[in-house]
């Protein structure tokens, strides 16, 4: 079940966490680094994410279902959907249609179809599907993407679990120790 | 606090003023109005009024110049509220005089403390992304002249002490706001700074300035102890 929480409490209790491991609070270098805390929380949300999206056992903690207005087949790619796990997301339609997606579009373009099944994948910033028996154009309404989510910061943020969280949480407070290393864009 | 009247009655009587020739009538003048229990041989009512006064001024600007001083206590005062980018205040709320140094700054609207952070970081939320940090940091510092700051307004805190209130409330022999253990360095500091040509000893002049000096030491010598609440503008918790 998804949680929301402040911003605030994020940063409290990842300050709690970093200036009270294992020392006195009061000797902590971080203690006043509030403004580190959320300067660091878009990159362990993107961190924690990729890393469970990477491996099939959290893969589901991070799924979300995304309605995507389409019109005349196209619409537009969510900022929050992580393109790069898009090959793992499931899709469907209003209609309850059998949909597989294709990183590019040549596969679909150039291959062999199949009338019963839709076909989807991403032209630039947008989703383009092409319904069961229908053309590239012919379906009006939503696509729901099924996929590794990053949630969007406002002033909380509503994470997919409770664990989900706190995972975030105490890799901020490893961070702002210098403790963390980002591995994914380290990989990259 | 001292009261006032303490401080007179002892000074008049370390520096012979005290009317009298007997016990009685000196015990009369010690312990009644001292408008008249001076002889009036050497020194005038107002000089030992304005010794009083500027040797109290100067042990608050003592405890003023020290943040971390536990007599601060008894002297604070808080500025006006103050914009990011403000003066620095020279007079409290109350028009009191600031002396020494600020130890501590706070939210206006809810007196929250602030904690001291480089002018950059409160640039950055000011000045640079305050949509994408939000509005919930109270950091200040101080750059010479100005105060900055995360919040709307804030307020300074520090050392006032008011010439004109305190000589209003000498006239009426109400309290000075020093604290009470100091009251004896206090008379040895006047006592010091009464000297008239051929009129007192010297070795008596000396003997007070060093009994004062070592009393002004051992009070300051208090500075290293923690006072509750004392921010600073040190890096602490906060």
């Amino acid at each position: 079940m998804s949680v929301t929480i402040a911003l605030s409490e994020i940063r409290a209790r990842a300050r709690t966490i970093a200036t009270e491991m294992g020392l006195d609070a009061n000797q902590s270098v971080t203690i006043d680094n509030a403004a580190g805390l959320r300067s660091l929380l878009n990159h362990c949300l993107n961190e924690i994410f990729r890393r469970k999206a990477s491996d099939q056992k959290f893969l589901r903690d991070i799924t979300r279902n995304t309605a995507v207005a389409m019109t005349t087949g196209s619409g537009a790619v969510p900022d929050t959907i992580m393109r790069e796990f898009l090959h793992f997301a499931n899709f469907a339609d209003n209609n309850g249609s059998l949909i597989t997606y294709y990183n590019f579009a040549a596969d679909y373009n150039s291959g062999q179809n199949f009338n019963q099944l839709g076909y989807c994948y991403v032209e630039g910033d947008n989703f383009v599907y092409t319904p069961p028996n229908g053309t590239a154009t012919s379906y009006t309404g939503n696509l729901f993407v099924t996929t590794p989510t990053i949630p969007a910061i406002t002033t909380s943020v509503t994470f997919p679990s409770q664990a989900t969280a706190d995972d975030v949480i105490l890799m901020l407070a490893r961070a702002i120790r210098a403790e963390e290393k980002f591995e994914i864009i380290d990989a990259v | 606090m001292i009261n006032y009247l303490e401080i007179k009655r002892e000074i008049a009587l370390r520096l012979a003023q005290l009317r009298g020739t007997s016990q009685s009538t000196l015990e009369a003048s010690y312990t009644g109005s001292f408008g008249t229990a001076l002889d009036g041989a050497e020194i005038p009512l107002s000089a030992i009024k304005d010794l009083i006064l500027t040797t109290e001024r100067e042990l608050v600007q003592l405890v003023g110049n020290n943040a971390q001083h536990p007599a601060r206590s008894q002297l604070y005062g808080r500025s006006v509220n103050l914009a990011d980018l403000a003066s620095t205040p020279t007079v409290s709320n109350s028009g009191a005089e600031f002396f020494g140094v600020f130890d501590s700054c706070a939210d206006a609207s809810n007196n929250r403390p602030c904690t001291w952070q480089p002018t950059q970081t409160i640039a950055d939320i000011v000045d640079g992304a305050p949509t994408f940090f939000g509005t919930d940091y109270y950091y200040y510092n101080i750059n010479g002249n100005f105060i900055r700051t995360t919040r709307t307004a804030v307020f300074l805190q520090g050392v006032a002490w008011n010439y004109e209130a305190q000589a209003a409330l000498y006239d009426s022999d109400d309290d000075s706001p020093l604290p009470a253990g100091l009251a004896p360095v206090w008379i040895d500091g006047v006592s010091a700074r009464a000297a008239q040509v051929s009129w007192i000893d010297n070795g008596v002049l000396s003997y007070y300035a060093n009994l004062y000096e070592k009393g002004k030491a051992d009070f300051n010598a208090l500075a290293g102890m923690p006072n509750v609440p004392l921010a600073s503008q040190e890096k602490i918790a906060g």
